[in-house]
């Protein structure tokens, strides 16, 4: 999945931050101050003198040069890096997302699935099937990454253990570390159980998995190890 | 290059300009990073919650088929009568969604095998809900489900997946 470029975003970004000058491209074109301001440097220790402040011959055609130059360079810039990184970003992000997506998902799938099953007059649906409402309210996308688990920086607020080798933090262990995950993957397992539900059920493969009947759960099997791997990916963020 | 000030004049502009162009580079860098992680991170929630959901109902409906769970105590769901072609579709459906076996990465090969699947997926979970009587809105849990396991001509649907 490839980032559109947001043009907007960029040219605000571009207006609203021009680079401020830099004063190290000054001194080889304009003289330096004169030596008898040195007692001034004493006071206010304004050492190298700012060039913008410093009298030159020709001070308003460098600092349009600098401006002009600067800010379109700035621009090219960001609009460069940022289309760059902006995929970069987009594809740390969408493992991670993808991992926590997974672990909602499964609830609400395990509820509806009870909720579906149980007749209208079965004791216990209406608890069920208030625990999917709210469910669906509480594993929505906006909740999920509200600010209230993940600063403005697509950084998890919560604490989150490495369970990798070494500490090292992998995407399932964010995403079992979220608050709202746990609170779910906790109450559906209540559930779960009440009903005498296998969550293995499948797994243990070869059920019945024979011929045709099959073509996409054996290629899916063949699949998992190598995915299993790389599933593994540490965090780099 | 001290040495020409004459040359270092003419050099101001591009000087100008890679300082400007770095300046922004940095910036647009750190940027563009965490835009776009926000949005990936929504995005890959959003397409594998999905998947993850089917999968779920899955579960659900391959432990109320006796032929697929047959360690049968305590299931305190109505079980759906035997029937090859559900009972076919659900293996499908669990395996089209299994998560260990969906990649999570953000690569043309990976997206297209997800999507493909997902489709897939989605449209054999429609056939079983047909066949087995959940026909709800995809929303909410007004299910109307009879949940009573009836089957209703399940040989008559097609798959067209």
């Amino acid at each position: 999945m490839l980032l559109r470029p947001e043009d907007p975003d960029l040219l605000i970004m571009a207006s609203e931050s021009p680079s401020p000058p830099s004063p190290e491209l000054y001194p080889q074109t304009i003289p330096s101050q004169p030596s008898d301001d040195n007692n001034l440097d004493d006071v206010w220790g304004s050492s190298p003198s700012s060039p913008s402040l410093t009298p030159s011959t020709h001070p308003s055609d460098i600092h349009r040069l600098q401006q002009e130059h600067s800010t379109a360079g700035y621009r090219d810039g960001i609009t460069n890096a940022k289309a760059a990184s902006a995929q970069k970003g987009f594809d740390e992000g969408f493992g991670l997302g993808a991992v926590i997506g997974s672990r909602c998902g499964l609830v609400l799938g395990l509820l509806e699935g009870v909720v579906n099953a149980l007749s209208a007059e079965t004791e216990g649906r209406k608890e069920v099937e208030g625990l999917l409402v709210e469910a669906r309210k509480e594993l929505d996308v906006v909740s999920v990454f509200g600010r209230e688990y993940w600063d403005g920086e697509g950084v998890w607020k919560y604490e989150v253990k490495g369970d990798g080798g070494e500490g090292e933090v992998l995407f399932a262990d964010v995403a079992g570390a979220h608050p709202l995950v746990r609170k779910w993957a906790e109450r559906v397992r209540e559930v779960v159980e009440r009903y005498g539900i296998d969550v293995k059920v499948l797994e243990e493969d070869d059920v019945k998995r024979d011929g045709q009947a099959d073509e996409g759960g054996r290629e899916v099997r063949r699949d998992a190890k190598a995915v299993g791997a790389r599933g593994k990916e540490v965090l780099e963020w | 290059m001290a040495s020409d000030p004459f040359e270092t004049l003419l050099n101001l502009e591009d000087q100008f300009y890679q300082s400007g162009y770095a300046q922004g580079e940095a910036d647009g860098h750190k940027a563009g990073l965490l835009e776009g992680r926000s949005l990936g991170l929504e995005k890959g929630f959003q397409k594998f919650v999905e998947s993850s959901r089917l999968h779920g109902k899955a579960i659900v409906w391959a432990n109320r088929l006796p032929i697929l769970r047959p360690s049968k105590e305590k299931l305190e769901l109505p079980t759906l009568p035997s029937n090859a072609r559900l009972e076919k579709n659900v293996t499908m459906l669990f395996g089209l969604t299994e998560p260990e076996s969906l990649s999570t990465e953000n690569t043309d090969e990976a997206v297209n095998d997800f999507d493909d699947r997902l489709k897939r997926a989605q449209g054999k979970a429609k056939i079983i809900e047909k066949a087995v009587g959940e026909e709800t809105k995809e929303h909410v849990g007004e299910a109307v489900g009879s949940g009573k396991g009836r089957i209703a001509d399940v040989e008559i649907f097609t798959e067209t997946l």
